[in-house]
């Protein structure tokens, strides 16, 4: 009798699973036929349980019940932010010093350039793709190929699809990604490693500083990181070299999504 | 409330708020013990709502992918461990 059962409950499971991959087969089949209005709306609930969350936990968090730790966390978060922004904008001092004749040429096309300011709406690392959301879309005349920058000039990512109130955002140096960059007067290959690093290889003639700019000519020269470290070995003919974004990509709360040159 | 429940709770707001590890190992989880058909929603659920383009032909749609693989894959190891 128990047999008997556990056979009908094992074909009970069996058809579930069955179920669940046609189900999935048809969304995705509906989702390619339909102009990606299924994932559109996925992302834009996901936006939603995203901004609904920043006030529930702000609710929670500040109604005193967890005081110390959220003091704490608050606190922590707080330096964290500002500890983010000086290196950013430190960072951003050392791209401007060094490109000082195009200063004011740059603080021109930063104020003639036009863009728009989006909100994050989604976690930055809870993509296995190296993607976010933010809040702004074909509404507000983004298209995929824009250039998704931070407040101190650092090209972040790039929209790579857009739906009416949100699109998403590939990072520039998502894991396994490449693009052609600027460094010490060289040109090289950036190797994404996620979360706003990124790696290259380059020949040791090459003099390379920490703290020095990395840039994309393909972005329109524009800053994606600064050196953070070099590894150089006699031995060999190439040093690597380790690039960082200044800015703590989870801290990240607006964006300035600007079209693409 | 049961253990299935609690797994998939978690990686369906682990697709949203944590990093992406934390998707994979309740995809993991769920496929060992379970039957679970919600571990194929979980895997489909993550690309709907990171991969760009969505999960098409021109990108490879990893998570539903990996999730069919385990879930269909690892039926015969919970027949022979776990009835």
């Amino acid at each position: 009798m128990s047999e008997f059962r556990s056979s009908a409950t094992r074909r009970d499971g069996r058809r579930r699973l069955f179920f669940a991959t046609v189900f999935v087969l048809v969304v995705i089949a509906l989702d390619m036929f339909s102009g990606g209005s299924v994932r559109a709306t996925a992302r834009s609930l996901t936006a939603r349980v995203w901004s609904a969350s920043a006030y529930v936990r702000g609710a929670v968090f500040g109604s005193g019940f967890f005081s110390s730790r959220a003091s704490l966390a608050s606190e922590n978060a707080a330096l964290r932010e500002t500890l983010a922004r000086y290196q950013e904008n430190a960072a951003g001092y050392q791209v401007l010093k060094q490109e000082n004749d195009s200063l004011r040429l740059m603080l021109h096309l930063a104020q003639s350039e036009r863009g728009i300011t989006a909100p994050v709406v989604s976690s930055v690392i809870a993509s296995p793709y190296g993607t976010f959301l933010v809040g702004t879309g074909t509404t507000d005349s983004v298209a995929a190929g824009s250039l998704v920058v931070t407040e101190g000039g650092f090209v972040v990512g790039t929209v790579s699809e857009t739906a009416s109130r949100t699109s998403v955002v590939s990072e520039i140096f998502a894991g396994g990604s490449s693009v052609n960059v600027l460094v010490g007067g060289a040109a090289a290959e950036a190797v994404g490693r996620g979360g706003g690093n990124a790696r290259i290889s380059i020949s040791r003639d090459v003099s390379v500083r920490e703290g020095d700019p990395v840039t994309a000519p393909s972005l329109g020269g524009r800053a994606v990181g600064t050196v953070g470290k070099v590894v150089s070995d006699p031995s060999n003919a190439s040093q690597t070299i380790y690039v960082i974004l200044p800015v703590n990509l989870a801290s990240l709360t607006y964006v300035y999504v600007i079209p693409r040159p | 409330m049961s253990l299935r429940v609690i797994i998939a709770a978690v990686g369906f707001v682990g697709a949203i708020f944590a990093p992406p590890w934390v998707t994979l190992a309740c995809i993991v989880l769920l496929s060992l013990r379970y039957r679970a058909w919600e571990v194929i929603i979980l895997g489909l659920a993550t690309d709907l709502i990171w991969l760009p383009g969505g999960p098409s032909l021109h990108l490879f749609p990893l998570f539903t992918v990996l999730s069919l693989i385990l879930v269909w894959g690892l039926e015969p190891l919970r027949l022979q461990f776990l009835e």
